[in-house]
């Protein structure tokens, strides 16, 4: 069930309807328990045991771990659990990547080898839910949390449906300790939440389906050299169309979570207003950085064993972060550059910027502060940070050709049409679209760098009832007017 | 922002969207426009599960917009007693959707073929004149069952609201229809020149003509010169081309046929310098006639046959409705009496009506 459809919406209402009847709160829990398994069923029912499988292993050998003393027990539940996660992960989402890549290693060492196509259907979110769970384990095995004793709880934690197919990835803190106590949204968490459900709506299906879908879509499938224009409008397109269809899903979770009673943490805070990459990770995916941060620099040494080590662990994570996205590797390849800017802005604030200011207290959320893998880097007066930022947005285009070509000979037909370097580029995107594409871009990075020290639901406190009534009926009528239902959001995906 | 002024803030925003949600609707309405279907993949996908009712009581129908507009339904199943299952799809070629049918192992029903030579002589697959298709067939075999809810609240909402027809009058489609210029060798969006008039579409896929359309000869001008554009730019396939799309269609009729299912061949009217130009670049003896020998299936062709003969296409290529009426009344009699095709539920009552 995706949330820009009628389903849902129906869905929701019956949610709200049941969850606010004076029924016990661990009714309440298990009526959410059960929507939510209803939520991820409607997609594809026999996927749901792979929650269960996922939930129960995590649950049981979490338990186990946090007790267990023996060291060499304590290794060996740890890898029962991440067998158990990663390889129904790594079947589902990596089984057809690797055959395919065995099968052209086979090729080039001169052995002709054939195997039967896998048909392998990737469950929704099984990145997402995988990563949750992985979080609680992690943290049991370092003892950092006390086990969660109600298994009822730990399934709401694993399933919770706002954001069980495209996150934001909620840590086992965020979310059971709010499982703990009766919790329902008064009347400004409920409006507060309906205005986010409303926007993310407004995010999804009419800046990213409706305006830049099409034209992003064109350009990455034309078989065709562009023209520089063409290709580079194309290419901003889905700079805009990834971060309303992402950011909104994570605006509708934020939402809805908030009109059950329920805080779910920040997943973007207007990446494009990004003052170099290390602000960029601290701003885009949130939830995810953070994540990669905790399980996976730092565990690896971070930057606690050298100069050179630091550099490493901060490229094998952003290539492993390339690869949690798709199985191919210009993913690799996009994690791969993101990597490299953030070693090179890493290597230019040490070299030769000499006192850093400490990062700005980017509002009230604390995640957002603990987001990023570097700290902030450049600091200036508003036109020079202006300038960096475009600087940052205009790196950051040229890594999502990566990201959304199908292929390299795409990707590569792409970016030497971007930097002129075709002879004969071809004209594609009607006028009208070139007028979207323009509008929306130039629309959505004026916005972010207002906004980028601030909140949306700070800026609505600020405003007039009625002035948030014409925005919010605006972005109403244009959801009713796009008409654009149904549409898959692009992470699930991932 | 206090919480009294929160509730104001959402009262207001309610009533402001009924509003605006009224006035379109009125809008519409008062353009003469009525309650119609999207016909996106979601209707084609309904109608596609329909394929596996016994042959005594469907036949299926495949091809382009002129089977679409010429096929009325209701005729058709007033005088067959069977039901008309329409998965012809706009703009789109035949082919994957025979061969869609071909392999499925549970269709073995009857099956009647729109061809019109520009769109249905087309070989190889492609993924941008076969797009509809592909969406179609995608969606109908991925469809979740979240989908299927979603599409029932939605039939729902289209039979009661106007402006609900994305096709027609969704953002997308409104400012496609903008008169902007574009560049040299830039395609406009597709469908940015037909007129929203032109063609809506009921439950059963079956397109009409609207009124606003046929009383307005600059609407009707506006969709010729859209079509005088294909006509221009028209390329046949001819020599091995030819032959390997016209392999591929037989061994998908011969299939169907294997399992106890029936095929045929028709060509609908079409007028004016659309016939023209169908006559000149795909010569009747080397597409239609080679079609029907190499494939050894019936045909109906309507230049054959007085009462289809003289049919007249408002804008060269589709029939009014009052017109569809009477070539799917001359297309079932053609089928009893020549193709030997029975409608048993319906046998005693349609000879009267064919024959009275």
């Amino acid at each position: 069930m995706i949330f820009n459809s009628y389903t849902f919406i129906a869905f929701f209402i019956l949610i709200l309807i049941v969850h606010n009847l004076p029924f016990s709160w661990k009714t309440k829990k298990i009526n959410l328990l059960l929507a939510s398994y209803i939520f991820y069923a409607a997609w594809n029912p026999p996927f749901i045991i792979l929650l269960w499988i996922s939930t129960l292993i995590d649950y049981f050998v979490g338990k186990q771990l946090y007790f267990e003393e023996n060291k060499a027990k304590r290794k060996l539940l740890l890898a029962a659990s991440l067998i158990g996660n990663l390889g129904m992960l790594g079947y589902f989402k990596y089984g057809g990547f690797v055959l395919e890549n065995f099968v052209n290693l086979a090729a080039m060492i001169g052995v002709d080898f054939h195997p039967a196509q896998p048909n392998i259907i990737l469950p929704v979110g099984i990145s997402f839910y995988t990563f949750q769970t992985l979080s609680y384990t992690l943290d049991m095995y370092r003892k950092s949390s006390p086990p969660e004793k109600s298994l009822l709880d730990f399934s709401l934690f694993v399933t919770f449906l706002p954001q069980l197919v495209a996150g934001p990835i909620v840590r086992p803190g965020q979310l059971i300790p709010q499982f703990k106590e009766p919790h329902s949204a008064n009347t400004q968490q409920l409006m507060q939440g309906l205005f986010l459900l409303s926007l993310g709506l407004f995010m999804k299906s009419v800046l990213a389906d409706t305006l830049l879908a099409s034209s992003a879509d064109a350009v990455f499938a034309a078989p065709m050299p562009l023209s520089a224009v063409d290709a580079w409008l194309g290419v901003l397109a889905f700079s805009g169309q990834i971060f309303f269809d992402f950011g909104g899903y994570s605006t509708c979770a934020i939402g809805i979570a908030l009109c059950l009673g329920f805080t779910l943490p920040d997943n973007f805070r207007y990446p494009y207003a990004a003052i170099g990459f290390s602000d960029f990770w601290r701003r885009w995916h949130i939830t995810l950085s953070t994540w990669l941060r905790d399980y996976l620099y730092i565990p690896l040494g971070g930057n606690r064993k050298g100069e050179a080590r630091t550099y490493l662990n901060l490229m094998i994570t952003m290539l492993l972060g390339g690869l949690w996205h798709g199985a191919a590797w210009t993913f690799v390849v996009w994690g791969a550059l993101h990597g490299t800017y953030l070693c090179v802005e890493k290597l230019i604030r040490e070299r030769f910027v000499s006192t850093p200011k400490p990062p700005e207290p980017l509002a009230e959320t604390p995640v957002v502060v603990q987001a990023s893998i570097a700290p902030t880097v450049f600091r200036g007066n508003s036109f020079n940070n202006f300038i960096l930022a475009m600087f940052t947005f205009f790196l950051v285009n040229v890594t999502w050709v990566f990201f959304r070509a199908t292929d390299f000979s795409t990707a590569w037909r792409l970016l030497t049409s971007m930097f002129g370097q075709t002879d004969k580029g071809a004209a594609l995107l009607p006028t009208i679209d070139m007028i979207k594409v323009t509008t929306v871009v130039t629309l959505m990075v004026i916005a972010h760098w207002l906004m980028r020290n601030t909140s949306v639901l700070v800026v609505a406190q600020k405003m007039k009832w009625w002035l948030i009534s014409i925005v919010w009926s605006l972005m109403i009528i244009g959801l009713i007017v796009s008409q654009k239902s149904g549409d898959s959001f692009i992470y699930f995906q991932f | 922002m206090k919480t009294n002024e929160l509730i104001r803030a959402c009262t207001l925003t309610v009533v402001l969207v009924i509003l605006c949600v009224l006035s379109l609707e009125l809008y519409w309405r008062g353009r003469g426009f009525v309650p119609t279907f999207n016909d996106d993949k979601v209707l084609w996908s309904t109608k596609r599960k329909e394929v596996y009712l016994p042959a005594t009581d469907a036949t299926v129908f495949i091809g382009g917009s002129r089977i679409k507009f010429d096929l009325d339904v209701p005729t058709w199943e007033r005088l067959t007693g069977e039901r008309a299952i329409q998965l012809a799809i706009v703009g789109t070629p035949a082919r994957l959707i025979l061969r869609d049918l071909a392999n499925d192992k549970d269709f073995k029903g009857k099956l009647i073929i729109d061809v019109a030579e520009p769109q249905f002589f087309s070989f190889p697959d492609s993924t941008q004149r076969d797009r509809f298709a592909l969406d179609a067939l995608g969606y109908y075999y991925d469809e979740t069952p979240a989908q299927r809810a979603s599409a029932s609240i939605n039939y729902f909402l289209e039979s009661k609201l106007v402006f609900l027809e994305e096709g027609k009058f969704s953002i997308t489609s409104l400012l496609n229809k903008l008169n902007i210029t574009n560049r040299l060798g830039v395609n406009p969006p597709p469908y940015s020149f037909t007129p929203v008039e032109f063609g809506v579409s009921n439950f059963n896929r079956q397109q009409w003509m609207t009124p606003m359309f046929l009383a307005d000869p600059t609407l009707q001008k506006k969709q010729k010169d859209f079509w005088m554009r294909g006509i221009k730019r028209a390329s046949p396939i001819k020599g091995d081309t030819l032959h390997a799309f016209l392999e591929q269609t037989k061994k998908a009729i011969d299939k169907i046929r294997a399992r106890g299912g029936k095929v045929v061949f028709i060509r609908p009217p079409s007028d004016g310098p659309y016939i023209e130009m169908e006559n000149r670049v795909y010569p009747r003896q080397k597409y239609w006639d080679y079609l029907l020998e190499y494939t050894s299936t019936p045909g109906i062709h309507y230049a054959d046959y007085p009462g289809t003969a003289n049919l007249i296409c408002a804008e060269w290529s589709h029939l009014t409705l009052q017109d569809a009426a009477t070539y799917t009344t001359q297309l079932v009699k053609i089928l009893r009496e020549e193709k030997n095709w029975t409608f048993p539920r319906k046998s005693a009552e349609t000879a009267q009506f064919l024959n009275p």
